[in-house]
């Protein structure tokens, strides 16, 4: 009989391709470019880690299995999870990390009080959001978002928006800020999201930081003033001046066109106070506002591009994205008379059956969008 | 404040002495007859997998923890954070030290 041998299996731990797919997958994930590079490694009793990399080789996200727990860790963000996927999604998810992409890329503290641009970020299919400055690994494609059923007894005009967005860090706000909502042919139902947790980005990131921010499906960022309800045909009226946080509450108008009225209004013309943009845009530079409009029945809206007197043509331009009909683009670009914030949108934009989002971009020059 | 440009030879060179200041650690780890879990435990890290991590010479050992390291495997906290700044942060380490020392024997 020969010797017997000790027979020992050694059981390999490291990452599984697969697991490394995922990781990899993470960086592209990662906010604000900060991760470039990624690391592998065992430790003595055989558990895998992974270091996340920014360009200059620091850690900035440490990935483990220990004892088949995930964990990822990035500063203060700590989130585990029974599979690799679980831990990265609540990682990911985790509000914390924008703040750390924005100090990771040099902004935070001292930022500018000024030359703010706000976007407004939403789920749906934005086949070319910032049509002037396309994140060079956008491929257009977008998660559809989940929302409510149509019912008949709702209006055939829609537009939902829910904010959640992380702490930036950042002081102020724009000083000028207003927008309105104009309807006709419809009614309307527009929820306004808590103000509170409104996002805001220096002009000069706006590009980059959109790339991050439009890449997974985000919840919309929106900053709601006061609303209010005007009489059946009225014009916009010069709207006010301060902002009107909603405590996290949604707020919810509706509009009712030839029929009962379920809110303040009670016809087409009415304007709603929802919120907007203003600020300066740099030279070269960009900013943009997404809002989705969803239609159904092929309801018109009108939407209406204001300039602020006294300043010089923001080129502003509107595209139906997602849309066949690339050239309904409204031509509402109203100019209004010295002392007059806001004018009547001159024409409409008859949006298709189907949901598409619009997207507003302004490049130069001083602009105030009202939607 | 935007970053500089990063320099590809300063990159390749902080990952050699990085990779030199894990050897260093790992080395001193064992000789202190310490796995890494029982490192990480004395040094009060959440995750053990860490200690691989830097021994592997990605990454660097938080200054907030270099005093329990070294306590823990047994150097003087001073010598083991001025190696590690050595490894670390070569351009400030040749300002505080190696400038220094030139004086001193200048002066001498």
């Amino acid at each position: 009989m020969g010797n017997v041998l000790e027979l020992k299996l050694r059981v390999a731990n490291d990452w599984t391709t697969f697991e490394r797919g995922q990781l990899t997958t993470l960086v592209d994930q990662l906010p604000g470019r900060i991760a470039r590079d990624l690391a592998f490694g065992v430790t003595d009793s055989g558990d895998p880690w992974c270091a996340v990399l920014d360009e200059t080789g620091e850690v900035v996200v440490h990935v483990a299995r220990i004892r088949e727990i995930f964990v990822v860790e990035a500063e203060d963000i700590v989130t585990e999870g029974p599979s690799l996927s679980a831990a990265v999604d609540r990682f990911i998810a985790d509000p914390q990390l924008r703040r750390l992409a924005a100090a990771a890329a040099g902004l935070g503290d001292g930022m500018p009080t000024q030359a703010y641009a706000m976007f407004a970020a939403m789920d749906g299919d934005m086949a070319d959001p910032f049509p002037y400055d396309r994140p060079a690994n956008y491929d257009g494609v977008f998660d559809t978002p989940t929302l409510p059923e149509f019912t008949e007894a709702q209006p055939s005009f829609r537009m939902i928006e829910t904010a959640s967005m992380p702490d930036w860090g950042v002081a102020a706000a724009p000083e000028v800020y207003q927008a309105e909502m104009s309807f006709q042919g419809g009614g309307a139902l527009l929820n306004i999201a808590n103000a509170a947790d409104d996002f805001y980005v220096p002009m000069a990131n706006a590009a980059s930081l959109a790339e991050p921010m439009l890449a997974p499906p985000i919840p919309a960022m929106f900053q709601s003033t006061s609303a209010q309800a005007f009489a059946a045909n009225d014009d916009v009226r010069e709207l006010p001046a301060t902002t009107r946080h909603n405590d996290g509450q949604t707020l919810s108008l509706q509009l009712a066109k030839g029929g009962t009225p379920v809110a303040k209004s009670d016809g087409g013309g009415d304007v709603y106070d929802v919120g907007g943009l203003s600020g300066a845009v740099p030279a070269g530079g960009s900013m943009g506002v997404v809002l989705n409009f969803f239609t159904q029945g092929g309801s018109s809206a009108d939407l209406s591009v204001v300039k602020v007197p006294s300043v010089v043509s923001p080129g502003l331009e509107r595209a139906a994205t997602g849309d066949e009909r690339p050239d309904v683009v409204g031509t509402d670009t109203a100019t209004a008379p010295d002392g007059v914030e806001a004018v009547q949108p001159d024409s409409s934009l008859l949006l298709p059956d189907d949901q598409h989002p619009i997207v507003l971009t302004a490049v130069g020059g001083h602009v105030d969008i009202i939607f | 404040m935007p970053r500089a440009a990063v320099d590809p030879a300063r990159a390749a060179e902080t990952k050699v002495l990085r990779r030199e200041a894990g050897r260093w650690l790992k080395g001193l780890r064992e000789s202190a007859g310490l796995t890494q879990a029982e490192l990480a435990e004395l040094v009060n890290l959440r995750y053990y997998t860490f200690i691989s991590q830097v021994e592997g010479g990605v990454g660097r050992v938080p200054t907030e923890i270099q005093g329990a390291w070294a306590r823990a495997v047994g150097v003087d906290p001073e010598v083991f954070a001025r190696t590690l700044l050595r490894h670390y942060e070569p351009e400030l380490y040749r300002l505080l030290f190696l400038a220094a020392q030139r004086k001193a024997v200048g002066a001498n």
